[in-house]
């Protein structure tokens, strides 16, 4: 069975084909360059963007696959969450191609898509797994189950754990999106700043008070060493997603360990993970950087193994935000 | 008016409070640096106006919508720039449209808000101190 995945949440518009739920033959996504003249994402030029791109980039990972999109068999699509008018766009798009070719079709969660990156990385995943999603608009702890099935241990109350990192970097000045600018500062400085390490509600998180920590360090210390900032941030940052992990993992007796999102590509991250893994004897499951960000390859996937379980989305379904 | 809080709690507390005073078809503005609360006071608002599930930053999705009796519109605008740019922004549909509107980060489309408009802009004026001077309700 061959599988078009399309996934325009956000920022990228990203398409790929997957065979069998399993094999990628193409994973294309096409940077939105055009963001960086406006220093932001603004949300109707991503629609708009998503327009011009969605049918070239559809043609290139068909390209790339060798398959023609007579041979599609199903299509699977994110109707959510994420930014509205970018979602409509892939989701009516998906919508009409599996109309016209009358085949059909299966709208995916986009973060439920992220959890599937690890069943397209690893040929024999060890469920059940504790698996954490973290990127710039999302933070969720999640039990993957042995059939799959996701529950939702937690999430973030306030920021995101990207959205964090970007929002420490504008307050040092450096441009958006700043998570790049944190890990890259973080590796030439020192843990010298003791930021608190938030609480853990049940498994919800919070980073909200922790960048405010850093604004008040940053306006009692004008003559501040950025690079120990990120550093002394960035640690604190981990030191508490390893708490949620170590908790969730003796809750439930768990050993599997997988991180999904944007922030997953985190060299850092994983690091401390690979010594965490050692000490707790943790098995840890991350997927390569090109799965790790938004791709339609995950989408796919995920259209797969829900459409063997439900069946199709009817043609009424639609997007949401949140 | 202008008041002051001195936590978290406090500040979410305002925040219900200041719910009780809002319509239908009310834009609020909200002003403040990074860190200064915003999203934490249209916690407490939001929670006042009877949306009884947890909201978190809209930063990523721009805007987030809470269905009540009529729709509240969570606008964060913090990750736009240069709006003047976009001649056509489906943003205004929401503004003008006949829910509640609470805009994070306002001064970046001040020349498409409705005049009438209720400001609120937060200061910080110590550790956990925040000074909210509102105007228009």
């Amino acid at each position: 069975m061959l599988i078009l995945g399309i996934d325009t949440s956000c920022d990228e518009t990203a398409v790929g084909v997957i065979k069998d739920g399993k094999e990628i033959l193409s994973n294309i996504i096409a940077s939105q360059i055009i963001h960086s003249q406006y220093g932001g994402v603004v949300p109707e030029v991503a629609a708009r963007v998503h327009i011009q791109t969605i049918l070239p980039i559809t043609e290139i990972a068909l390209k790339v696959a060798k398959v023609s999109l007579k041979e599609i068999d199903l299509i699977g699509v994110t109707n959510g969450p994420g930014l509205m008018g970018s979602l409509l766009c892939g989701l009516s798009f998906a919508k009409g191609l599996a109309f016209s070719l009358n085949i059909p079709f299966r709208a995916v969660n986009h973060l439920v898509g992220h959890i599937y990156s690890l069943v397209l990385e690893y040929e024999n995943l060890s469920l059940p797994m504790i698996v954490l999603l973290i990127s710039g608009g999302h933070t969720e702890l999640y039990l993957l189950k042995e059939n799959l099935e996701c529950q939702l241990l937690g999430e973030t109350l306030d920021d995101a754990c990207g959205e964090a990192f970007d929002k420490v970097a504008k307050m040092l000045k450096k441009p958006y999106p700043g998570g790049p600018y944190i890990e890259r500062l973080a590796k030439e400085g020192k843990r010298n700043i003791n930021f608190p390490i938030p609480t853990l509600k049940n498994y919800n998180f919070s980073f909200s008070g922790l960048k405010t920590a850093v604004l008040y360090y940053l306006k009692e210390n004008p003559t501040y060493n950025e690079k120990d900032v990120a550093h002394s941030f960035q640690e604190t940052v981990i030191d508490y997603l390893l708490v949620a992990i170590n908790k969730a993992s003796e809750e439930f007796n768990i050993k599997n360990i997988g991180i999904v999102g944007g922030v997953a590509a985190n060299e850092r991250l994983r690091e401390r993970l690979n010594i965490l893994a050692k000490d707790k004897n943790y098995q840890i499951f991350i997927p390569k950087k090109e799965l790790c960000l938004d791709n339609g390859a995950m989408i796919a996937c995920a259209a797969y193994y829900q459409y063997q379980k439900e069946g199709p989305s009817d043609f009424s379904i639609e997007a949401f935000a949140n | 008016m202008k008041i002051k809080t001195y936590s978290e709690e406090e500040t979410i507390q305002f925040g219900k409070n200041l719910a009780k005073k809002l319509k239908k078809g009310d834009v609020v503005a909200f002003y403040g640096e990074l860190g200064s609360g915003k999203t934490t006071l249209i916690k407490g608002i939001v929670s006042g106006l009877s949306y009884k599930k947890p909201i978190k930053s809209p930063s990523f999705i721009i805007i987030a919508i809470y269905q009540t009796d009529f729709p509240i519109y969570h606008i964060d605008l913090y990750r736009l720039e240069n709006i003047k740019e976009i001649d056509n922004i489906g943003l205004l549909e929401y503004i003008y449209g006949d829910g509640i509107s609470l805009i994070e980060w306002a001064e970046k489309i001040e020349g498409i808000l409705p005049k009438k408009r209720i400001n609120i802009k937060i200061s910080i004026t110590g550790k956990n101190e925040r000074e909210l001077e509102i105007e228009g309700l």
